[in-house]
């Protein structure tokens, strides 16, 4: 037979969660501000909210359950006006809000970090905004490019030692830790950083290498084509040689003298500029003397 | 809690982080509290800055996020990471708000619980996980609320007085809030404090706050502290002895030199306080409760 004060327990613990369930989604649904104003009852009973519950919450108003409201949409849009500055002043005042208040609803934030909301936000957007005339088909980008800046700013990793080895076509790399590749539609790395600015960046396919530098700038380097599909495969762990191979034929390009000229100008130049780090050990030949170690031990 | 600092301490802020770094914070401060969540998962110039910062000040933890009064289990990933911070930069305690963050989603946000015996309940045994966890004390502080959820089974220091006692733990008061909810919500401050089991506070914060509207003041630690808050901590430390205290500023933050101009009015402030403390032997004059 239950116990007759888990089951009171069990009831009082039902009435926190349903005061709280609809007190955050006063907070967090589209479209309710009106309805809290004009029928608070209707809001709470639509949220299972009843009897003397109801009757208090019914005294108190919806007037500061409003300001809730505002206070954690407002502190939210301020973020993003704060880290996505030029996407969301091109986006504008009242679609910022609609496209806003459908994340916060629809999605909402999963992160505890303030700085990754930006990144949930525009994630949830891009469909929408490809979908909607308004919006111009550069914003997606943009909005990458802000973000980029955003995570290479704050990226583990960085100032990790070069190793020592010269580049060897049987070898990967070692990068900085905080080097991103990104491709764009649009060249909005050319688009200036004045948020009022609304000039709109050329449709051309462009791509960037990001990185932090030793002083904690984050630098870009718009790649070539070849160079974007040789990096990227480094980037992903590919050796050398692989590396040229297949970014030739994905650049469509002979994987010749002059191609080979370029990207040695290339390594050359993110090896000054700290980025390139050298070649990563031969870790078959490592763990090769860790096997002779052991067998010795 | 063996080793703890007193005195007066800032908050660390990008908007003056560089400065404290670069020496200007030196002999002002007895502490500097940094809050986690603005250093997890991240690399770079704050984090290397905190790591210089912590060699000349003690550090206390003070969290923004780990939602307390939540009612979803904790989050392993958030508490891997936060464990991790504070093993790297040790504090004598960890501190979080008696609050809800989350309910489905993450509101970036102190939100009020209800004022019931089963959400003390939940949330004492939260608060004895997170300890467990992070394996240091916990000090929970009380939060400004503008809205009481519910049936209000409980008053807010009969609330706070219960959690502490069933999680064993300390109290980071902020007497700012308090000044905050009694305004807003038509109460006595001091009777308030009376009622406040002073024997579990470990920490004091004070801000300043703005006004909503005309019939509410909200907590935005983006003004200077008003004298009335000042008081308050000086009752508080009056009655406890030395405290490490907390100047709160997170919006319309001055310059640096502002900042710590306000800190040493708020040192006089408690160094009286203190000497109405050693002269009491811990009870307070009467002409200094109401200030």
């Amino acid at each position: 037979m239950d116990d007759p004060k888990d089951i009171q327990r069990g009831e009082d613990d039902a009435r926190d969660i349903l005061i709280i369930n609809a007190f955050t989604s006063a907070i967090r649904e589209r479209g309710v501000d009106e309805s809290l104003k004009t029928d608070l009852a209707s809001f709470y009973r639509a949220h299972g909210v009843d009897g003397e519950t109801l009757e208090l919450m019914l005294e108190r108003g919806p007037r500061r359950l409003r300001m809730y409201r505002q206070m954690v949409q407002g502190r939210l849009r301020r973020v993003l006006r704060e880290l996505l500055p030029r996407t969301v002043a091109r986006l504008g005042k009242k679609r910022l809000y609609a496209d806003f208040a459908d994340f916060f609803d629809n999605a909402g934030s999963h992160t505890v970090i303030l700085r990754e909301v930006p990144a949930e936000f525009t994630s949830f957007c891009r469909e929408r905004w490809a979908e909607a005339e308004a919006v111009p088909d550069f914003l997606s980008d943009l909005a990458s490019h802000e973000l980029l800046s955003l995570e290479v700013r704050n990226s583990l990793g960085g100032r990790e030692p070069a190793t020592g080895l010269p580049l060897a076509l049987d070898r990967p790399l070692r990068f900085d830790g905080t080097c991103r590749l990104r491709r764009y539609d649009y060249a909005v790395h050319s688009l200036p950083l004045d948020v009022d600015d609304r000039s709109e960046p050329e449709a051309i396919p462009s791509a960037l290498l990001a990185y932090r530098d030793r002083e904690y700038a984050v630098r870009f380097i718009a790649l070539t084509q070849r160079a974007t599909e040789v990096l990227e495969r480094l980037l992903a762990g590919s050796t050398v040689v692989s590396a040229l191979q297949e970014g030739a034929i994905a650049a469509g390009e002979t994987l010749g003298d002059e191609f080979l000229a370029g990207m040695t100008h290339l390594f050359a130049d993110l090896s000054e500029r700290g980025v390139l780090l050298g070649a990563l050990p031969d870790t078959s030949m490592i763990e090769a003397d860790e096997a002779v170690s052991r067998a010795d031990g | 809690m063996d080793s703890h600092p007193t005195g007066i301490g800032l908050g660390l802020r990008s908007a003056i982080i560089a400065e404290i770094d670069a020496g200007e914070a030196d002999g002002a401060l007895a502490f500097v509290e940094v809050s986690p969540e603005n250093y997890l998962w991240r690399g770079g110039l704050a984090l290397d800055q905190l790591a210089r910062i912590r060699e000349r000040f003690p550090l206390l933890g003070h969290g923004l996020t780990m939602n307390l009064g939540g009612l979803a289990p904790f989050d392993e990933r958030f508490f891997a990471e936060l464990k991790g911070f504070l093993d790297r930069n040790p504090t004598p305690w960890y501190s979080d708000h008696l609050c809800l963050c989350n309910n489905g989603a993450e509101f970036h946000d102190l939100l009020p619980v209800p004022f019931t015996r089963s959400t003390a309940k939940r949330v004492a045994a939260r608060i004895r996980e997170a300890s467990d966890r992070l394996e240091r004390p916990m000090l929970v502080e009380n939060v400004s609320y503008y809205l009481a959820l519910g049936e209000i089974e409980m008053d807010e220091p009969e609330f706070i007085a219960e959690i502490l006692e069933q999680a064993d733990c300390g109290l980071l008061l902020d007497v700012n809030n308090a000044f905050v909810n009694a305004q807003n919500h038509g109460f006595d401050p001091y009777a308030w404090l009376e009622r406040i089991p002073l024997g579990r506070v470990r920490q004091l914060h004070v801000a300043g706050h703005e006004s909503w509207d005309e019939q509410t003041l909200i907590d935005t630690h983006g003004a200077d502290v008003r004298d009335e808050v000042y008081e308050m901590m000086a009752w508080v430390v009056e009655r406890t002895g030395p405290l490490p205290v907390l100047l709160e500023r997170d919006n319309h933050i001055p310059p640096l030199a502002d900042l710590l101009a306000e800190v040493r009015k708020l040192d006089e402030v408690y160094q009286r306080a203190l000497r109405r403390w050693h002269e009491g032997a811990g009870e307070a004059p009467q002409e200094a409760r109401h200030g």
